[in-house]
């Protein structure tokens, strides 16, 4: 396993230089891992073209991941290697990722931190000029890369600039404001995408040789998640439509410390990076309706669940059991705040060991953050947090070349379902983005391309592209012409609501079936109560969210139908009928050790399930333990 | 809470603009700014009417969208803190809050309170970037950096791209070189975010 990529990577065909030139990829998506792909690409000599929905590249949600980076440097010594962060990945991930991505995945991760630092990425360091490092959920070891806590800002800038840089060279051809809405395939193949102008609402035809989404997850179906309320899965949904699998879709990673729900007009919740599990301690009260303000209660009144159940990991367990813990503390009744869904969050002790300037100097832009949004001062008194839908694991499915089932199409980052497996350790995520577009990407899509090197520059004119504008035009028409009462907000509202109660922490089959059930009422009501305002041919942000919600009750569905099928507990999957006894997942390696990866099958109609066996050669199933 | 909220209202680049009063009630001291306008627009939009534009993405103050002249000030009265982070319980009960976009000649208003911020894709495609190609890098600990030139560069590059500084700086108003002034969250030295 340790040789495979690199034996690989020497089989793989090239493109010469001059052929490169002739040949066009689309890259959808300007986060990290759309940017560093279009970069990336771009150097070699491609033609690239690249979209975002933003104003500017730099918007991209990765903006926001703040606690870090992993990579196997081993700096701190301590154990650390390449293995060893497979390991944890696979660990982490409840056993349910392919064995040979993940290696490969940390295998790169060392030439992402070089990279990055070469690209100026301001990393902590400490004071001998090196480069610093911090622990993260679910590993024993110190491996993650910051840059206080606006790791993905910093990272994301650095990979704009490189973006930028290709673009000022021509290389790259950016195009903001734009909204994929189909997928052009010509002869099985992937060959280009229909656009909507954000500002003009004309629809726009781009061709290429190879299309490459970089589009994110689709934790936005809950409505109230940590992602920016523009990120969507109408892309990558529009892929799975045209015959691209969609593999995983119920593994979806529930952030156990967000900003807990603050009121009934909350638009989004705001993450409180993991990486304050390193210092702040979680606890509730030990007794039930406790009122007292939680600084009045006394030390041997408070239950440190997390420290009391998993003693070798303590706080710093993985982010499915962080969640699902404080889930099972609220439900039980121990939960604090007006809702009684939160627990605390304190930094008492690490103020008091480390000082208050310590603190300050790793987490005060989240301190600050947490004072502006609560009015609560958290140098002062603990913070409140609760679980959030955060990331999904699941997304398009691919191969070992990060290819759709649709040739020509790849997906990267979060879009695809690749090395996460049931649930994503922390940190990990900007290191795969970032992976995927520097250096597996470029290597991969030019062993596809090597066939294509006779292929003309594809014309735009030709039956498949008129047909999928005209489909997008009927769907906005169709969008526009419904002229209801209601809101879309207020639909995807509803639709949260619903995947949160029925397919979120916790999950049973009975949940699930009358998730489905209501999901469908809720798509019929919508097709004809929904009211989108404005005009097509305008500047229009009803009808982008009337677009995206559409696409979410499908999305939805799909989610439910995953999590019904799979009966057993993995990761952040948890069925409520799969358990141990002391609550912990309860995995069934028999019958699920494989990837379900699901064909579209029409409107409302059950998808068609197909099973990728994983085959674990180099780790040994077993349950996955934090004791 | 009750407000009059006086909006800015611009069909497009090509037509002039005016302001539109609105009177919002049972506002919560509880909702963010943008919160408050979503509330508003969800009355505009159940009365017939066209609702307010205005960009937003992250909702958490790092992605740079959100951006909005608030009582003649960019982003409101708070230092550090953008206007999806800003909250109602900053406002008096009972006033008028004047909201506009940003006021530069060189971001043109595409509608309402949106703006062309493209000018600032024009300065970092003119050379704000490192040429360094992928693949052709070093390990990344061969060249220590002193920690405080580090932590200098950090506090340099959490610019988090809103266009505040040239929404409320004359200089480029008038086409005069400018200095940069950074609105970033972790910018040290000032009371935001550490």
């Amino acid at each position: 396993m340790a040789d495979k990529w690199n034996n690989y990577k020497s089989s793989l065909r090239l493109v010469n230089p001059a052929n490169k030139k002739k040949l066009d990829i689309i890259v959808v998506g300007t986060g990290l891992a759309g940017a560093s792909s279009a970069s990336a690409l771009g150097e070699l000599g491609y033609n690239v073209k690249v979209f975002c929905f933003q104003d500017s590249p730099r918007r991209a949600h990765s903006v926001a991941a703040q606690g870090g980076i992993n990579a196997a440097k081993n700096y701190k010594n301590d154990g650390d290697s390449v293995y060893r962060l497979f390991f944890d990945m696979i660990k982490g991930g409840d056993f349910r990722a392919r064995e040979a991505n993940v290696y490969r995945a940390a295998e790169v991760s060392n030439y992402v931190i070089d990279h990055f630092a070469a690209l100026g990425v301001p990393f902590a360091r400490d004071y001998g000029g090196m480069l610093d490092t911090r622990s993260f959920g679910g590993v024993q070891v110190s491996r993650t890369f910051y840059a206080k806590g606006q790791t993905g800002q910093q990272c994301l800038l650095g990979t704009y600039s490189s973006l930028s840089r290709q673009i000022a060279k021509g290389t790259v051809t950016m195009y903001e404001r734009r909204d994929m809405l189909d997928l052009v395939v010509v002869d099985g193949k992937a060959r280009g995408i229909i656009t909507r102008n954000l500002l003009t609402g004309e629809l726009e035809r781009h061709s290429a040789h190879a299309v490459v989404l970089a589009t994110g997850g689709y934790g936005t179906v809950f409505y109230l998640s940590t992602l920016a309320l523009g990120s969507n899965a109408s892309a990558a949904w529009a892929a799975h439509k045209k015959g691209a699998l969609f593999a995983n879709p119920s593994f979806i990673q529930i952030h156990p410390t967000s900003i807990p729900v603050l009121n009934d007009y909350q638009s989004k919740l705001t993450l409180m990076s993991e990486s304050l599990r390193n210092d702040g301690r979680v606890w509730v009260p030990k007794e039930k309706d406790e009122k007292r303000h939680p600084n009045q209660i006394p030390e041997a009144e408070r239950d440190y669940y997390l420290e009391r159940r998993y003693p070798a990991f303590g706080n710093l367990v993985p982010r499915d059991v962080a969640s699902r813990a404080a889930k099972e503390r609220c439900d039980a009744g121990y939960g604090v705040g007006d809702t009684g869904l939160s627990v605390y969050l304190d930094f008492k002790d690490a103020i008091e060991k480390q000082g208050k300037k310590a603190i300050e100097d790793k987490y005060g832009n989240l301190f600050e953050m947490y004072f502006k949004i609560t009015g609560i001062n958290p140098y002062e008194e603990p913070m409140r947090i609760y679980p959030a839908g955060h990331y999904t694991m699941g997304g398009l499915w691919v191969d070992y070349n990060l290819m759709t089932t649709i040739p020509g199409l790849f997906s990267v980052g979060e879009s695809n379902f690749s090395d996460h497996g049931a649930n994503r350790l922390g940190a990990s995520s900007l290191m795969q983005c970032s992976g995927d577009g520097y250096f597996i990407l470029p290597y991969t899509i030019g062993d596809y391309l090597a066939d294509e090197i006779k292929t003309p520059r594809v014309k735009t004119d030709i039956p498949e592209f008129e047909k999928a504008e005209k489909e997008a035009n009927e769907r906005i028409e169709k969008l526009m012409s419904v002229n209801g009462r209601q809101t879309v907000t207020s639909f995807h509202k509803r639709l949260g609501k619903i995947l949160w109660d029925h397919c979120g922490m916790v999950r049973s089959a009975e949940g699930l079936k009358k998730g489905i059930q209501m999901i469908d009422d809720l798509e019929d009501e919508f097709w004809k109560e929904v009211k989108v305002s404005g005009t097509a041919n305008d500047y229009n942000q009803e009808l982008e969210k009337a677009f995206r919600v559409a696409d979410f009750f499908e999305v939805g569905r799909l989610m439910c139908q995953d999590a019904l099928d799979r009966n057993e507990s993995c990761g952040a999957h948890f069925r409520e009928e799969y358990q141990t006894e002391q609550g912990e997942a309860k995995r069934n390696d028999k019958e699920f050790a494989h990837v379900s990866a699901y064909e579209y099958n029409g409107s409302k109609k059950e998808e068609i399930l197909h099973k990728e066996p994983l085959v674990f050669e180099n780790v040994e199933l077993k349950e996955r333990s934090y004791k | 809470m009750e407000f009059k909220l006086k909006i800015w209202r611009q069909k497009n680049a090509s037509v002039k603009g005016k302001f539109e009063t609105f009177t919002l009630k049972d506002v919560s001291p509880e909702m963010s700014f943008l919160q408050m306008l979503d509330y508003l627009n969800q009355q505009i939009i159940e009365s017939g009417g066209d609702p307010v534009h205005f960009e937003h993405d992250c909702r958490e103050g790092i992605c740079g969208s959100c951006g909005i002249y608030i009582n003649g000030r960019p982003h409101g009265p708070l230092k550090d803190t953008t206007t999806c982070e800003l909250h109602m319980r900053e406002f008096k009960d009972n006033t008028t809050i004047v909201i506009e976009p940003w006021r530069s000649k060189a971001f043109p208003v595409i509608k309402d309170l949106v703006v062309d911020r493209s000018a600032f894709e024009k300065v970092i495609r003119a050379g704000g970037f490192i040429n360094a190609n992928t693949g052709s890098t070093q390990e990344a600990n061969n060249i220590p950096i002193n920690k405080k030139i580090s932590d200098r560069a950090f506090d340099a590059a959490v610019c988090i791209g809103c266009g505040a500084c040239v929404a409320a700086c004359h200089a480029i108003c008038v086409g005069k070189s400018f200095a940069v002034c950074t609105f970033a969250p972790g910018k040290s030295g000032s009371k935001g975010p550490g």
